[in-house]
C-alpha cells in the first residue's frame, strides 16, 4: 500500500513544499528513509515506530520506504514525525489514504503517541494557503499560530489516537479564527515602556525622535549610567504599531526560531540588544542549521548594540549587508537561506575608554586616545549613523518633579506625522523613508532655501565633510523639516543637523 | 680618528646609555681613550657587557659609525656633542647634561629668552587654552617655547608659538626621527618649517619607551631659563620636570587653577610652595624682557550677535557645556538650542570638544 501527505521543510522563513510518501511491500522487513533527511528527521523513525505501536497500531514486519521529496533539500527538525505517522496510518490501512491526500501535516511525536510543537508553524501555515494547501494539521499547543491565518482549513492533533478517531468521525478539531487586529489592539502597548520615565535628556529625546521619523540610524554618546540603554529600549514606543501584515512578517521569524510567547504573536516591535560578546553568526543568524540571527529578529524594529566600541570588530563589520540591503544572505556549504533585516541600528559608545570625557576630574585620557576609541567602530559601520546625540549623566535636580512634555505619545504623534509627509512623498519611489535617500532623490527631493545652502556650504568647508557626511546632514535637515510639515529645508534645520553629525568621521 | 668621530661613536652605539658612559668616564678619561681602548679588557673589570662590547665593535668595525653618520646628516640630522661649540651652555651647566645631543633643524638661541611649557597630557579645555594663550603671547613677544611634543599641554604650547609666528623646540624621548604620538605629524614638520628644532638625546631610531620620558624632561628645563607648569596633577609626572627646574636653579612658574579641579591640584599646591604664579602673558614677558608691557585693556570685545546667540553665548565660561546644561540654563527648547549651538561653532566661536560638549574658543 502507499500513501503520500504533504510536509514543509523550512530554510530560512522560507518553507519548501514536500511531499512525504510511504509504501508498504512485501519481501524482506526493512525501514528506509530517503530524501536527505538531516540526524533529527532520521531519528523520526524510532520516534514514529514507538509512538504507533504504544497508540495500539501495530506496525507489521514488512519492507517500508518512506520518501521525502524533493530530495535535493535538505530537511531538518522534528516536524516530520507527524506526516510520516500519518503517511504510515494510511499505507497500512488504518486510515483511508484518500482522506489525507490534500493535507499537510507538521509536528513532533512523543513515544506515548502525543503531537508536539515545533518551531515555524506560523510561516508553513501562510505558506500552505499561498500553495493551495486544503487542510494543514498541527500540534495542539501550536494552534494559536494557526489562528491568524485564514484561507484553509486548519486542525490541532493532540495524539495519534484521537487524530485517527477524529479524521474517522469527521470531527478533527479546527483551529477558531482570530482577528489580528483586534489581537494588536490589545496587546500592543501592554509591555512598551515609555519615555515619560526618562527625565532631562531633551536634546537626546529629540534627537531620537528625528532619527525614528527618518528611520535614521542613531548613535548615543555618553557616559556610564547617562541613560542610554533606557532611551534605546523605549524607541519602538514612539515608531507607529505594527500592521498586520507587519505583525506576521515579524511573527513568523520569531516562530522559526522558537520565541513566540504566552501563546500570542509579536504584537509590539521588536527591541534586541545583544551583549558585545555576541559572535558575528549569531548577530547574523545561521550556524548549521539556518537559524534566525539578531539582526533579523530585529527586523521592523530597534537593533541596539550597547558599548560599540567593545564589539570586535568582525562582528560589526558583518551589519554592512543587512544595513544596505536590509536582509542577509547566508551561505553555507548545505544550505542557501535569506532572511529579512530591516531594522533600525541604534548604538551607544563612551565617549572614550574611561567613559568620562571631558570631565577632567575622571577622565585621564589624552585627546589621542579618546579618538583612538572610536577606531573599533569607525568605518562601514559608523559611516551609516546619520545621527549621534550626547547622552548626560543627569543631575539630582533631574530626578526631581520635573515632569518631560517629550512623553513617548507625543513623540510618536510627531513620527508618525513626518511618516506620513514621508509617505505622500515617496509614494511614486521603491523607499519609504529619508534615510533611505540616494543623492539623485536629495536632489529631487529636498528644496533648500538659500540661507540654508550657505550655512550647509559653511559647514561643508569648516568640517572638511565628505561627500557622504554633506547629503547625510541634508537628509537628517529634511526629516526635521518634515516634523514641522515644512516643504523647504531652512536655515534652522540644517544647523540642528549639523549639530548631530557624526563628529567621529569628520 | 678625531674626537668628534669619538664622540659620535661612543653615543650612537646601541645599548650604551649616558649611565653607561658615565661609568666608563671614570676609568677612561675621554671618548678617544675609550675608542682604543682593549674592550675585552673593559669586560673582565665589569665595565661594560658583553652585549655592549659587541655593539662597541660592530659600530666600529669599517668605520660603520660614519656611513651612519653620513646618512643622517643627509636626513639633516646632526650630532653635537659636549665639547663642540655649538652645545648649549645653558645644558652644560645642568647635573647630568647629554654627552651629545641630536638636533633636527635649529638649536635654540642662546641670544634669545627661552620656556619650557609643561603640562597634563589629558588636559582640561581651560589648559588647553591657558597654555595656547601663555604660549602665543609669549612667543609674538620674542620669546622661544620649548616642550616635549607630547600629547596634551605639550602640542597646544607649540602650536601657540607656532600661531604667534615665533620659534618652538620640542625635545624628545625618542629618537629625533620617530614622530611619537603619531598624530603630532603635522607639528613636527611645522615646527621644522618655522625655524625650531627637534633635539634629542636619544640616537636616531630609537623607539619611544616610557622611561626615556620623564628622562628628557631635564633638557626641557635645561634649555629654559624659566619653566610653565600649565596644569598638573597631584601626583604628575610633569612634577619630575619641576624637580629638574629647581635643581638646575630655574624659575618655576604654574598656572592657578580652582580647588576642585584635579588638573589643578599639582599647580595650585606649586604656587602655596613658592612656585611663581602666570596671571598674563603680557605680565610675564614684562619680567623677561624687563621692560613694562601693559596688558591689553579688554580682554576680548563681546562679538556681535543677534540676541538669542548672544544668551547661549554669555553662558560659556572656561568649562566645556553640554547642550543639556544649555537647555536647562536658557530655558529654551531643544531644537533652537542644537541650531544656536551649531551657528555659534561655524562663525568659530565656540568648538565642540566631545558629542554635544562646547567650549568657547578663546
Amino acid at each position: 500500500m502507499f500513501c503520500r501527505v504533504f510536509s514543509a521543510a523550512v530554510c530560512g522563513v522560507d518553507p519548501q513544499l514536500v511531499s512525504v510518501e510511504v509504501d508498504v511491500a512485501g519481501g524482506l522487513p526493512a525501514f528506509h528513509m530517503v530524501g536527505l533527511p538531516s540526524s533529527e528527521v532520521r531519528e523520526a523513525k524510532e520516534r514514529v515506530m514507538r509512538a504507533l505501536e504504544n497508540s495500539g497500531f501495530e506496525v507489521p514486519s514488512r519492507r517500508i520506504t518512506i520518501n521525502l521529496s524533493p530530495a535535493n533539500i535538505r530537511k531538518n527538525g522534528a516536524g516530520f514525525d507527524l506526516p510520516i505517522a500519518a503517511a504510515l496510518l494510511g499505507a497500512l490501512g488504518y486510515i483511508d489514504p484518500e482522506s489525507v491526500s490534500e493535507t499537510m501535516f507538521v509536528g513532533e511525536l512523543s513515544l506515548d503517541g502525543s503531537a508536539l510543537p515545533v518551531n515555524g508553524i506560523l510561516p508553513i501555515a501562510v505558506f500552505a494557503r499561498e500553495n493551495k494547501i486544503k487542510r494543514l494539521l498541527i500540534p495542539e499547543k501550536n494552534g494559536f499560530e494557526g489562528a491568524y491565518v485564514s484561507g484553509l482549513e486548519i486542525f490541532t492533533v493532540s495524539s495519534l489516537t484521537g487524530f485517527v478517531r477524529d479524521l474517522k468521525s469527521r470531527s478533527l478539531k479546527r483551529v477558531e479564527q482570530a482577528d489580528l487586529e483586534r489581537m494588536l489592539e490589545e496587546n500592543y502597548r501592554s509591555n512598551l515602556l515609555d519615555f515619560r520615565d526618562v527625565r532631562g535628556q531633551e536634546s537626546a529625546k529629540r534627537a531620537t525622535m528625528i532619527a525614528a521619523a527618518g528611520f535614521h540610524n542613531l548613535l548615543y554618546v555618553g557616559p556610564p549610567g547617562a541613560g542610554k540603554s533606557l532611551m534605546a529600549a523605549r524607541i519602538p514606543s514612539i515608531i507607529r504599531r505594527l500592521s498586520p501584515d507587519e505583525c506576521l512578517e515579524v511573527s513568523k521569524i520569531y516562530s522559526v526560531a522558537g520565541l513566540l510567547k504566552d501563546e500570542t504573536l509579536v504584537a509590539n516591535r521588536p527591541f534586541r540588544a545583544p551583549h558585545h560578546s555576541i559572535s558575528s553568526a549569531a548577530l547574523i543568524g545561521g550556524s548549521a542549521n539556518p537559524r534566525p540571527g539578531e539582526v533579523t529578529l530585529a527586523h521592523k524594529g530597534v537593533l541596539f548594540l550597547d558599548e560599540a566600541a567593545e564589539f570586535k570588530k568582525d562582528t560589526i563589520e558583518v551589519l554592512r549587508q543587512p544595513l544596505e540591503e536590509k536582509r542577509i544572505v547566508i551561505n553555507r556549504a548545505n544550505y542557501r537561506a535569506v532572511f529579512p533585516a530591516d531594522f533600525m541600528l541604534v548604538m551607544a559608545a563612551n565617549p572614550c575608554k574611561c567613559g568620562y570625557y571631558p570631565d577632567r576630574n575622571l577622565c585621564h585620557c589624552t585627546d589621542l586616545e579618546v579618538r583612538k576609541y572610536f577606531g573599533k567602530i569607525k568605518g562601514p559601520v559608523l559611516d551609516r549613523i546619520d545621527i549621534c546625540v550626547a547622552v548626560e549623566k543627569l543631575n539630582v535636580e533631574d530626578f526631581s518633579d520635573k515632569v518631560s512634555e517629550m512623553d513617548s505619545e507625543h513623540m510618536r504623534k510627531n513620527v508618525e506625522l513626518a511618516h506620513r509627509v514621508q509617505e505622500e512623498r515617496f509614494r511614486k519611489e521603491t523607499i519609504h523613508f529619508n534615510a533611505q535617500m540616494n543623492n539623485q532623490q536629495i536632489e529631487t527631493y529636498c528644496f533648500m532655501q538659500d540661507s540654508a545652502k550657505k550655512i550647509l556650504d559653511q559647514a561643508y568647508n569648516k568640517y572638511n565633510l565628505s561627500a557622504r557626511g554633506y547629503y547625510k546632514i541634508i537628509k537628517v535637515a529634511r526629516t526635521i523639516a518634515d516634523l514641522e510639515e515644512s516643504g523647504e529645508i531652512r536655515k534652522e534645520h540644517i544647523l540642528e543637523a549639523v549639530g548631530y553629525r557624526n563628529h567621529l568621521m569628520d | 680618528m678625531t674626537k668628534r668621530d669619538c664622540w659620535f661613536w661612543l653615543c650612537g652605539t646601541p645599548d650604551i646609555y649616558r649611565e653607561d658612559i658615565k661609568r666608563i668616564f671614570k676609568s677612561y678619561p675621554d671618548p678617544e681613550s675609550v675608542f682604543y681602548a682593549d674592550k675585552t679588557e673593559m669586560v673582565q673589570k665589569k665595565i661594560i657587557s658583553e652585549k655592549q662590547k659587541r655593539n662597541m665593535e660592530n659600530f666600529a668595525e669599517d668605520d660603520l659609525f660614519r656611513t651612519v653618520r653620513d646618512h643622517q646628516e643627509k636626513e639633516g640630522i646632526r650630532f653635537i656633542d659636549i665639547d663642540d661649540p655649538e652645545y648649549p651652555e645653558s645644558l652644560k651647566m645642568i647635573q647630568d647634561p647629554p654627552y651629545g645631543i641630536y638636533v633636527k633643524g635649529n638649536l635654540p638661541d642662546p641670544e634669545l629668552p627661552s620656556v619650557g611649557m609643561v603640562g597634563a597630557r589629558a588636559c582640561s579645555e581651560y589648559g588647553r587654552t591657558m597654555a595656547f594663550r601663555f604660549s602665543k603671547g609669549l612667543a609674538a613677544g620674542g620669546v622661544q617655547i620649548i616642550s616635549g611634543m607630547a600629547a596634551g599641554i605639550d602640542s597646544v604650547s607649540a602650536e601657540g608659538a607656532l600661531a604667534a609666528g615665533g620659534k618652538t623646540f620640542a625635545v624628545l624621548g625618542s629618537g629625533v626621527d620617530v614622530i611619537y604620538p603619531a598624530a603630532n605629524i603635522n607639528l613636527y614638520y611645522n615646527i621644522l618649517m618655522s625655524g625650531g628644532g627637534i633635539i634629542s638625546e636619544y640616537p636616531p631610531g630609537t623607539e619611544a619607551v616610557a622611561w626615556q620620558f620623564p628622562y628628557r624632561n631635564r633638557i626641557i628645563s635645561g634649555l629654559s631659563e624659566r619653566l610653565l607648569v600649565m596644569e598638573a596633577r597631584e601626583k604628575s609626572g610633569t612634577l619630575i620636570t619641576v624637580k629638574y627646574a629647581l635643581e638646575q636653579g630655574r624659575d618655576v612658574y604654574a598656572l592657578p587653577g580652582r580647588l576642585t579641579d584635579k588638573t589643578s591640584e599639582g599647580c595650585n599646591r606649586m604656587i602655596s610652595d613658592g612656585a611663581g604664579i602666570l596671571i598674563s602673558p603680557e605680565r610675564l614677558l614684562s619680567e623677561i624682557l624687563k621692560k613694562e608691557i601693559a596688558e591689553p585693556e579688554e580682554k576680548r570685545a563681546e562679538p556681535v550677535l543677534e540676541a538669542p546667540l548672544k544668551a547661549v553665548y554669555r553662558l560659556f565660561g572656561s568649562d566645556p557645556l553640554s547642550v543639556q546644561t544649555i537647555i536647562e540654563k536658557s530655558h529654551q527648547r531643544p531644537e533652537l538650542v542644537a541650531a544656536i549651538l551649531a551657528e555659534l561653532e561655524l562663525s568659530g566661536l565656540i568648538r565642540e570638544v566631545s558629542k554635544n560638549n562646547y567650549s568657547k574658543v578663546g
